[in-house]
């Protein structure tokens, strides 16, 4: 039941967050994400481009891992997040 | 496959604080929602029975030994109140149950699959989503979700004036040991813990909604500091 319409932000994250220690193929993540072909390239092109996540390959399959940029920057957003879930402010 | 073993790791930390958090919020939403639901069933049921005894005549003559002429007409007019104030608890109840289903499952998905308590949480960021999600489908450019929680606030709580009201009225009549005018007794006090109930949850919501729509216009410029992200400092270290 998701929105038709997400933010890149939501996205970025989301990549991310599964690709963090665990190798993923582009096929496992349109799964989870269920995004269109050319939008999940799309986000692994723009988090490769800034080295947020990296390109392996697995016996013969492309898998990718976010790296240590990648996981700071995770990081970063999840702190964000905590500060306005703050429920005793 | 996703332990690891630094147990201090921060990212996890941040996890496992966010994750307490939403757990909580889910809590408070899951109150309010239920609180809408009771009183909508009690009101519901109440204006039922009620409309059943004057259509029957089971209430007329006790009804003009206490208001006498006006006794019918402003029992009609406090019914028709009731029925009509039920359409925002109805739309609220939509609303909300929509945002609860999705991120009931997104903590369930999070808590599920952790191998070891220092494995990371999944489920997190569909739960932010689901947020993301519910704040922008309800705001528009005119009016924004916080506005809207508060129109609800102010609805919600006039409907307390009614459910005392009628409280009031049930309790007037003499025949209290006739079993509908008991069972009615017990639906308006039923009406009136969840009206309760459901005020200081409102209240709790909508001052965190004023917080929270702050938050993604944060999550905004979280992107657009990725996007100005420069390509070069890379790292090189590598994984196997």
């Amino acid at each position: 039941m998701s929105s038709s319409r997400r933010s890149k932000f939501e996205i970025w994250a989301e990549v991310l967050e599964f690709c963090l220690r665990v190798k993923r193929t582009q096929t496992w993540l349109l799964r989870e994400t269920r995004l269109k072909t050319s939008m999940i390239r799309e986000t692994l092109q723009f988090l490769m481009s800034r080295n947020l996540i990296q390109q392996i390959n697995d016996d013969d399959l492309v898998k990718y891992l976010t790296t240590v940029r990648g996981e700071e920057v995770l990081k970063q957003f999840y702190t964000l997040i905590n500060d306005y879930f703050d429920l005793n402010q | 496959m996703e332990k690891i073993e630094n147990e201090d790791n921060g990212l996890i930390q941040s996890q496992k604080s966010l994750y307490l958090k939403f757990k909580r919020i889910n809590r408070l939403f899951k109150v309010h929602f239920s609180s809408l639901i009771l009183y909508f069933l009690s009101a519901s049921i109440l204006i039922i029975i009620w409309i059943y005894n004057l259509i029957t005549g089971q209430l007329s003559e006790q009804l003009y030994q206490i208001y006498g002429s006006f006794g019918i007409p402003w029992t009609i007019f406090l019914s028709s109140f009731v029925l009509i104030s039920l359409i925002p608890i109805g739309i609220q109840i939509y609303i909300y149950s929509l945002f609860l289903i999705n991120g009931t499952r997104c903590l369930k998905q999070a808590k599920g699959k952790k191998e070891s308590k220092n494995a990371l949480y999944r489920g997190l960021v569909p739960y932010i989503k689901n947020f993301y999600t519910f704040f922008s489908r309800y705001s528009k450019k005119s009016r924004n979700l916080s506005m809207l929680v508060k129109y609800f606030l102010i609805i919600n709580f006039a409907l307390g004036y009614l459910s005392f009201l009628i409280l009031a009225g049930i309790l007037d009549f003499e025949i209290i040991k006739s079993f509908h005018i008991l069972f009615m007794s017990t639906l308006s006090l039923l009406m009136l813990a969840s009206w309760v109930i459901n005020l200081l949850t409102s209240i709790s919501i909508g001052r965190k909604t004023v917080k929270w729509e702050k938050l993604f216009v944060s999550l905004e410029d979280w992107g657009q500091e990725l996007k100005d992200l420069s390509t070069s400092n890379f790292d090189n270290e590598e994984f196997s």
